[in-house]
């Protein structure tokens, strides 16, 4: 039906004063940016003047990797690929290529629309270097298939199942790193490897791109280096992957499968003779959820801080050693102060008297350092640099008064910063291109440890550790190898480091005492999988460390034994070299000219429809979007025509225009429209409207969850409301304001916790004669009470009432408001609504098995719940009541099917009937 | 009418020797440039392998599949003939039949009178490589690497043989020797009169190129470049020299030098008696066509949309034209003439006017 052309028409025109609440998180564009355009022989690479030297070094990386993949598709891309690149995450969660909201685990994307690839810098050159060239597999695997297709006349795209095209662009990206190692030897030991046959049930996980990794190693293996060209060369072969695979290769893909996992286990079932999961070598400090990152309370070891995220959000939580207690200190992702905690990237410290917390955390575009007073429970300082954006792992100084941490400028580099406590004396250990992380200050103060990449394996990525002198800031090399050595503590006494380090295959915990000139690095665990983030407690005999295991991270301890003096290795500490490796484009010598960035408006989608109705006749439409390469200013066109309108071409005729300007944080948008709006059943009442008029509209996000709509139209409205025998025409203003908070947290099938609120004012008046039409209050408050991990209570309280001579109407009735009733058959000037809903598990895995295949749902939930409400226009008769229970089936996306048994009551009585609800949409 | 058409093309052809695809084309064909355009001709999907050349008869296969039959010397269409079915390799010319491997559900050679354009006999199994003709046999090799000898007549299986691995390239035929390459890295000798394997030489990974037997010597190249030389009589490898990437699927050989395009976006031209590397011809784009060879001029086309025309013996550009989009199918040289189909669809014939 038209139902598509209406839904765009809505939305864009918001034309309800009582429909302009629309929840859901905001982006917020806090920085402005002055983009420019550097234009290589393939690449269009988009930047902001700050990042002017990454562009330069990204215009020749493209190149190179573009050439490298030219090879291993044996194929080129003919259409010019624009790159989009953010000297930070922070900045490139705000892009607008994609409207969704980018999580921190996001290391870039390629969009297929447009075909750009967009990523941001995260410190690391080599890293940055392996996500741009994971995207750019992204780029040619859709390239190469749809010119195969297209060669051989294939009309149907067929893309590759994500296990594999992520799989190949991590193959094809990078070696094998002891991190990806880990997940799949994990996965392995922890029996939750997950067959090719069965990979939906890790769609999109991390786990699924490194077990897709995997696989693609073992098919190079197995069927030799070119399989993929071949895969490829094929695709037009087979409607399925499995079809593809087995022509390329003549082995079917479920025997392949058979023999990946045995190879598995043939590969890493040996490492059990030497190496035990941390809950065998050590004893679990934590168990619910998951927990990261511990920090000692100096002088004393009955209790410690780390990250915890248990139900979805991150806290920074103090535990009892002992396990006896664990109490949550600070809050974090729930309002805009501690929008983000960044528990994967960053440390805690705390003083060295254990009265602060010290933490970096994500508010208003940037990160703050925050100081948090643990007695008074509040923040004590909050510090932001105005020439620093990211900021990560502080460490106070001995004296408590200074703290060093790693920042990241504007133009993308990470270094080491050292600051007062009052925000003061803010300076950078050094300012290069080198990734400086994790910094340490000694117990004596003289010294700071951290891990880098300045040195020469650095340009392959591997980390080692440096050693800052404060007094002659002068720094010296404590390792060398072709390792990744990170997350290094000092211990309580100074006289030992403890770090991570992959140096043995696995990310283990290693200590280095430094006597003189030489350093002496010794092994402190042996796991299966992975150690990191090690911290000794003030007894400077107990190790608090993060494991890996099962899936998850929780905390450890282990008792060392300093005696034992097993693989020990010396190393001498020598001066750091001051330029180790560098990037001829970062001085200068291959910079590409630039010029600034120029808006051009190409299509993104254009998709037509023709639809037949039996009561409405046939009608039809065309609907398009046009945006510029960074999203940031769009245009949606959509032209309908209703072909069975007896009153002519222009009287059948729907069109709209809206123009949205995205790149600054107040949003602005406005149009046109001419709609005629026939038969619009509007609450199950006949209303025959015909509209023509224009369009503004501004939306203000305070954060991302707070922001403010405000919207002006006017339009020349012929309105016919039959229900009630009158009809109106004339020139209508209507404007409205609203104010929108939503801190929910989601699952497949709707919010589990937090608050979602919306309220709102909008009138409508007769612009020629200054008539009122009517006033429209609204209001919408939702709460989710979390029972447990996967259980809550749902309130919603939602009112609305409009005033004047010609009303606005509301509806109750449905599946999404008022249970029991028909859709809609409740309606009325005034409406009240109260639902309360118990929403808990069923089912976690549901499997449909058919002659032709099977089907797996992996979300199958309940639900019990009261409604109450009623809508009326001048006397408010009775409530109207309904109880009852539903289920709920995630199918994906927004298609969450939900059925609802209720009962009516007048609570007076129960009525006899059962009353069916069936819907598609997520729980409210 | 169409058919009769395209039988009345197809029996001009019949006096004609067919050039099988992979035997050396050696300088008694093509042309020397500069060349002139002589004409151009739009098809109806991508080209599908070599064009082939009978007298005054050029015939292309495209993807559709279609099947054109044009005057090499003017471009006039002669006929076409649509087929049904999807093919994945070109056809070959034998006698007056014309066999084609069709796709679909029940995959098959499929061996056509080329005079009624009627099916004679058809033979199930997936054959994405070209057939050979040897006598009155066709030789065929499927994707699973059997080969097999039938009688041209009707399709009567004479013998057949396992490869021992996936056939990744086509066979070449060259007096009583039948050579193929696999996918798991052997170049397979067979007795074209038996099937009886001769010899089998190990290369290590997929055979992507053709081979070419030339002299005493077999030519192949794998998947991640090495180019080999092997003896004709025992398979023995003499020498291996390694391109930048994955080669094109046919080499040309000519002059002494094996010529070859690669993925590195170049041509190479190698000493066939050495390996040694004469010359590199850097091009802008992926090379996956195969190039062709005459005594004097190597030619290449690249994804890039040129044709290039280089010295054979120093690599040095002779001669380029500009086409109208990549090139993925192989340069064919017909006498006097050059032929090049790229992917916006077109077949550009060149020659000395």
């Amino acid at each position: 039906m038209r139902g598509w052309v209406w839904g765009v028409l809505g939305w864009m025109l918001l034309s309800s004063a009582a429909s302009g609440q629309g929840f859901g998180r905001n982006k917020v564009q806090y920085a402005e940016f002055a983009w420019r355009k550097m234009e290589t022989t393939h690449f269009d690479v988009y930047f902001f003047a700050e990042e002017a030297e990454l562009a330069a070094y990204t215009a020749q990386m493209a190149e190179r990797q573009f050439a490298d993949l030219e090879k291993k598709f044996a194929h080129t891309v003919q259409r010019r690929v624009p790159l989009v690149i953010y000297s930070s995450h922070i900045y490139f969660e705000q892009t607008n290529i994609i409207p969704n909201l980018l999580p921190e685990g996001v290391a870039g994307f390629t969009e297929y629309l447009k075909g750009r690839v967009a990523l941001p810098l995260s410190g690391s050159l080599p890293e940055f270097e392996r996500v741009l060239h994971h995207e750019l597999v992204h780029v040619f695997t859709f390239d190469r298939i749809a010119q195969v297709l297209a060669q051989h006349g294939v009309l149907d795209f067929r893309p590759a199942p994500l296990w594999f095209s992520e799989g190949l662009a991590e193959y094809w990206s990078s070696e094998r790193n002891s991190f990806g190692e880990m997940v799949v030897r994990d996965a392995l030991f922890a029996r939750r490897l997950v067959s090719i046959a069965d990979m939906y049930r890790i769609y999109g996980t991390y786990q699924m791109y490194k077990e897709g990794e995997s696989i693609c190693h073992f098919m190079a293996e197995r069927h030799g280096a070119d399989v993929f060209e071949q895969l490829f060369a094929n695709w037009w072969r087979g409607e399925t992957f499995a079809e593809i695979f087995a022509i390329t290769t003549g082995e079917s893909l479920n025997k392949f499968d058979r023999a990946w996992q045995y190879h598995l286990h043939k590969h890493y079932l040996p490492a059990i003779a030497d190496r035990d999961p941390p809950s065998e070598l050590a004893t679990a400090r934590t168990q619910r959820g998951f927990n990261i990152k511990p920090a000692a309370v100096p002088g004393d070891s009955s209790a410690f801080y780390h990250f915890r995220n248990a139900q979805g959000y991150t806290q920074i939580v103090r535990t009892r050693r002992d396990g006896s207690a664990s109490e949550v200190v600070v809050e974090g992702e729930r309002l805009p102060v501690f929008e983000s905690l960044h528990p994967l990237t960053t440390r805690l410290a705390v003083s060295p008297d254990g009265q602060w917390l010290a933490f970096a955390a994500k508010s208003r575009g940037r990160d703050h350092l925050y100081i948090w007073d643990v007695e008074q429970e509040r923040i004590a300082a909050d510090l932001s640099f105005a020439e620093i954006v990211a900021i990560a792992s502080p460490s106070f100084a001995p004296d408590g008064q200074r703290l060093a941490f790693a920042g990241s400028d504007e133009g993308g580099w990470t270094d080491i910063y050292l600051v007062d406590v009052t925000g003061d004396n803010l300076r950078a250990v050094r300012r290069d291109i080198y990734h400086d992380r994790q910094p340490d200050w000694s117990p004596d103060g003289e010294r700071i440890v951290f891990s880098s990449d300045r040195w020469p394996g650095g340009r392959r990525g591997r980390y080692n550790l440096f050693l800052y002198e404060v007094a002659t800031e002068q720094i010296a090399a404590l390792s060398r190898g072709e390792h990744n050595d990170g997350q290094p503590r000092w211990s309580p006494d100074g006289e030992r480091i403890v770090f991570s380090s992959d140096r043995a295959g696995a990310y283990d915990i290693y200590a280095l005492q430094l006597a003189g000139e030489r350093a002496t690095t010794r092994r402190l665990t042996q796991v299966l999988t992975g150690a990191f983030d090690p911290v000794l407690l003030a007894d400077g005999q107990h190790l608090l460390f993060s494991g890996y295991e099962s899936g998850g991270f929780q905390i450890y301890e282990l008792a060392v034994d300093w005696a034992d003096s097993a693989e020990v290795s010396y190393q001498r500490v020598e001066e750091a070299i001051v330029e180790p490796w560098s990037v001829a484009s970062l001085h200068g010598q291959s910079e590409v000219a630039s010029r600034p960035y120029e808006r051009k408006m190409t299509f993104d989608i254009a998709q037509g429809q023709i639809s037949q109705d039996p009561e409405f006749g046939t009608s039809g439409g065309i609907q398009v979007a046009l945006s510029d390469v960074l999203g940031n200013d769009q245009y949606h066109f959509v032209l309908s025509h209703i072909a069975a309108s007896q009153s002519g071409f222009f009287d059948g005729l729907n069109m709209a225009v809206t123009r949205l300007h995205l790149g600054q944080r107040l949003n602005v948008y406005w149009g046109a429209f001419r709609l005629n709006d026939r038969f619009s059943s509007r609450f199950g009442r006949f209303v025959r409207e015909e509209r023509l008029g224009g369009h503004v509209g501004l939306s203000y996000p305070f954060s991302q969850h707070d922001r403010i709509d405000t919207r002006l139209s006017l339009r020349r409205a012929e309105i016919d409301r039959q229900f009630e025998g009158r009809q109106l025409s004339g020139w209508l203003a209507n404007n409205y304001v609203s104010y929108t908070h939503d801190s929910s947290l989601w699952i497949p099938t709707g919010p589990l916790e937090g608050r979602r609120y919306s309220f709102g004012l909008a009138q409508t008046i007769d612009f020629k004669t200054s008539r009122r039409f009517n006033v429209a209050l609204f209001g919408d408050y939702r709460h989710y009470f979390r029972l447990s991990p996967r259980s809550a209570v749902a309130v919603r309280l939602m009112g609305r009432r409009s005033s004047g001579p010609v009303p606005e109407y509301f509806s109750l009735g449905g599946s999404w408001t008022l249970r029991g009733y028909s859709w809609r058959s409740l309606w009325g000037s005034k409406m009240v609504l109260y639902n309360q809903e118990l929403r808990f598990p069923l089912l976690d895995r549901f499997l449909l098995h058919f002659p032709f295949g099977a089907m797996e749902f992996s979300a199958f939930r309940g639900a019990l719940f009261f409604d109450v409400g009623n809508a009326w226009n001048d006397d408010f008769d009775h409530w109207r009541g309904a109880f009852g229970a539903g289920v709920r089936l995630a199918l994906g996306g927004v298609f969450v099917f939900r059925v609802d048994a209720a009962r009516r009551t007048d609570f007076k009585s129960i009525d006899g009937d059962t009353r069916w609800d069936f819907f598609f949409g997520w729980d409210y | 009418m169409r058919y009769a058409l395209l039988g009345l093309c197809l029996l001009a052809a019949c006096g004609e020797k067919v050039l099988y695809l992979g035997e050396p084309r050696r300088g008694a064909v093509g042309v020397e440039p500069p060349l002139h355009l002589l004409w151009t001709h739009k098809m109806d999907g991508s080209p599908l392998g070599h064009v082939r050349f009978a007298g005054d008869l050029l015939l292309q296969l495209t993807t559709a599949p279609t099947l054109y039959a044009l005057d090499r010397r003017n471009g006039v269409l002669l006929g076409k003939h649509g087929y049904g079915k999807m093919a994945c390799a070109p056809g070959q010319l034998a006698g007056v039949l014309y066999a084609l491997g069709i796709l679909g559900r029940k995959p098959a050679l499929q061996v056509l009178d080329r005079r009624t354009a009627t099916e004679r006999w058809r033979h199930e199994g997936t054959f994405c490589q070209v057939p050979v003709v040897r006598g009155d046999t066709l030789i065929v090799v499927d994707d699973a690497g059997q080969v097999q000898a039938l009688r041209l007549a009707d399709g009567l299986v004479l013998w057949d043989a396992e490869l021992g691995g996936l056939a990744r390239t086509g066979l070449v035929l060259s007096g009583e020797l039948a050579v193929a390459g696999t996918a798991s890295g052997d170049l397979v000798a067979l007795s074209a009169a038996t099937g009886e394997e001769r010899w089998r030489a190990r290369l290590g990974e997929a055979v992507r190129a053709q081979p070419v037997l030339w002299g005493e010597h077999v030519f192949a190249a794998t998947a991640s470049g090495r180019v080999f030389a092997a003896t004709r009589d025992s398979g023995q490898v003499v020498w291996e020299q390694a391109l930048g990437g994955l080669p094109t699927a046919g080499l040309a050989l000519a002059a002494g030098v094996v010529v070859a395009g690669c993925a590195d976006r170049s041509l190479y031209g190698l000493d066939a008696a050495t390996g040694a590397v004469r010359w590199t011809f850097a091009t802008e784009g992926v090379v996956r066509s195969s190039p062709a060879a005459t005594e004097r001029t190597a030619y290449g086309a690249s994804s890039d949309g040129h044709l290039y025309a280089v010295d054979i013996q120093g690599g040095h550009l002779v001669w380029k034209y500009r086409l109208d989009g990549p090139v993925l199918a192989p340069v064919s040289l017909g006498e006097n003439i050059v032929a090049v189909a790229t992917e916006k669809r077109i077949l550009y014939v060149f020659g000395r006017r």
